[in-house]
């Protein structure tokens, strides 16, 4: 796959900008109880959010990092 | 100045188990010795950065227990024991860390193998030329890790406190100075081969510790469903979701924690190392994860001990939780005693693989970017390379004696608050890494003006009173880091200074 040259492109910070605001937990009402797997419900969306900024990082890493001979052509 | 630590609570180990930590440091000096033995050349670059540089295996490793501290474990299971699920944040802003590397890392990677850099410093000097800012930024790095170290230094002897028959303040002596010992005879020996490859041990040990500690915590004290409704009765606040101030408190400490350590020197230098760019960012993108599988486990720990020790703890010494556990644990069986020898080597293994880099690293910034940055240029390699070793013993001799003294004389703070201070300082190197590392017109005066005021800003933070109606007390209870605000005015400085300069040059 080819990794493009401009690899911090405006649409990289709208994803992480959505996946902040799933992980931090804002938007819960302050009595919730709800619970998933064990765990109160807002702990496992914000661990998701967390596993997928995770995934999406390491994608970035492995798939959008500028590499050299194609910075060097740029 | 650290909280009472787990292993007070812990029964004395016995022969056995004081043989296989004996051996576990051992091997440590015998690979320093193999990384004297690997030296190419006796310079600078060799000593600092490993030469040509470490490949993946080595450099996730190093990369990882240098990230994951004593106090991953120890400071992150108390604080969680103290709020709760809330400190969730911890695995967040460990991740944000990560995705602050994306800002800088490839373009950095690529000028530090371009132009043999060995100190952060040697890319800003290479980006501004500017002696000022060069000065500043180094004393900046130092400074925090002189805090780091010293933490560091003093988690070694709360971690053989009690572990000994001995009473705990000849044992916390002989921890600091044995453990430190070992590790400035390593490091002096191997440079950062030595401390990269003992990584290599300590972080596999470490991995291993985390692994085990999770499922000793789920085999202990039951299901996680039956903890979180015991802390639902006992303690409601630990469970439910974070009030607006706490949101910001999340917010904050995600900007704080999670740029700041992207910018520690230590970890910077790791990027130097890479022998590859194929290297770093596949060893970034297995350390995304490192969170999940870290910082997590010491929420559950600390939320696990919450439910199930109530009241056991309370304040600073909510540090120790993970004692109390590990003994119930060890009076349990010859198995549970092997597994917490295990995670008790864990513990060893990520104090030890934080502070030897961070050494390193304050060696490598006050050879190069002080002493032969202003007093001796023209120096060589050989005699730089000698007066670094000299200057790691000095850090270690001086650093260790406080550590010695602040634990005889009773100050004390936990870990966290500790761990706290030296980011506002850090906050204010990131303009320019981050900012102009991308933006060629970022100009010297206005980047030095930016972090100088930040800085002042941020530490002035420190003497507002708490209580009043004043604006500066406005924004300190406003749940967000005094070096956020620093770093807000550093970038308007920055950014705004250097569009004036380039206008005026264009006029």
């Amino acid at each position: 796959m080819k990794r493009p040259h401009n690899y911090l492109s405006w649409w990289i910070w709208i994803v992480y900008a959505l996946l902040a605001g799933i992980s931090i937990p804002w938007y819960w009402p302050a009595a919730d109880t709800r619970m998933l797997l064990g765990y109160p419900l807002w702990v496992v969306v914000s661990v998701a959010g967390s596993l997928a900024v995770s995934a999406f990082t390491a994608w970035l890493f492995v798939y959008r990092w500028p590499d050299d001979e194609e910075e060097d052509e740029a | 100045m650290i909280a009472a630590a787990a292993e007070t609570n812990v029964i004395p180990f016995g022969a056995g188990a004081l043989a296989f930590i004996g051996l576990y440091l051992l091997s440590m000096v015998w690979i320093g010795w193999l990384g004297m033995r690997a030296k190419e050349e006796n310079s600078l670059r060799d000593h600092f950065i490993g030469g040509s540089g470490v490949g993946f295996f080595v450099l996730l490793l190093t990369l990882f227990a240098t990230q994951y501290s004593g106090n991953t474990i120890l400071g992150f299971s108390g604080k969680a024991y103290r709020i709760g699920f809330a400190w969730l944040t911890c695995v967040h802003f460990m991740t944000t860390i990560v995705v602050t590397y994306l800002l800088f890392a490839p373009k950095l990677f690529k000028l530090a193998k371009q132009h043999a850099f060995i100190t952060p410093t040697d890319y800003l000097a290479h980006r501004f030329n500017h002696r000022g800012l060069n000065l500043l930024a180094t004393l900046i790095m130092v400074a925090s890790l002189m805090n780091f170290y010293l933490a560091q230094l003093t988690a070694m002897g709360r971690a053989v406190e009690g572990l000994t028959t001995l009473d705990p303040e000849t044992a916390f002596v002989w921890g600091v100075v044995v453990l430190a010992g070992i590790m400035l005879v390593y490091e002096t020996m191997g440079g950062f081969r030595a401390v990269a490859w003992t990584d290599v041990i300590q972080g596999g040990v470490l991995a291993l510790g985390f692994l085990v500690l999770l499922v000793l915590i789920f085999k202990e004290y039951g299901s996680m469903e039956q903890t979180t409704r015991t802390l639902l009765q006992i303690a409601p606040e630990k469970v439910l979701p974070p009030k607006a101030p706490e949101v910001r408190s999340w917010i904050s400490y995600i900007l704080l924690l999670g740029v700041g350590a992207a910018l520690y020197p230590q970890a910077i230098q790791r990027i130097y190392a890479a022998r590859s760019a194929r290297t770093l960012r596949k060893s970034l993108a297995v350390m995304a994860f490192m969170p999940l599988c870290t910082a997590l486990v010491a929420v559950l720990v600390g939320v696990t001990a919450a439910a199930h020790l109530a009241g056991e703890l309370q304040g600073a010494s909510s540090d120790a939780v993970l004692g109390v556990m590990l003994r119930h644990i060890q009076e349990q069986s010859t198995f549970g005693y092997a597994l917490v020898v295990l995670i008790f080597a864990a513990i060893l293994g990520a104090i030890m693989s934080t502070a030897d880099s961070t050494l390193l690293s304050m060696s490598s910034m006050v050879t190069k970017d002080l002493y032969m940055g202003f007093v001796r240029p023209q120096a060589s390699q050989a005699s730089l390379t000698t007066l670094g070793k000299w200057i790691s013993t000095l850090f270690v001799v001086v650093l260790a004696a406080l550590a010695i003294w602040l634990n005889s004389s009773g100050t004390k703070l936990t870990l966290v608050e500790l761990l706290e201070m030296k980011f506002d300082m850090l906050l204010q190197l990131a303009p320019a890494f981050m900012i102009a590392i991308h933006w060629q017109r970022m100009r010297a005066g206005p980047v030095f003006a930016g972090m100088f005021a930040g800085l002042v800003f941020a530490l002035l933070f420190f003497w507002v009173p708490a209580k009043g109606d004043g604006f500066l007390t406005l924004l300190k209870n406003s749940g967000f880091h005094p070096g956020i605000y620093g770093l807000l005015l550093n970038i308007f400085i920055g950014v705004t200074g250097s569009w004036i300069v380039n206008a005026r040059s264009k006029t």
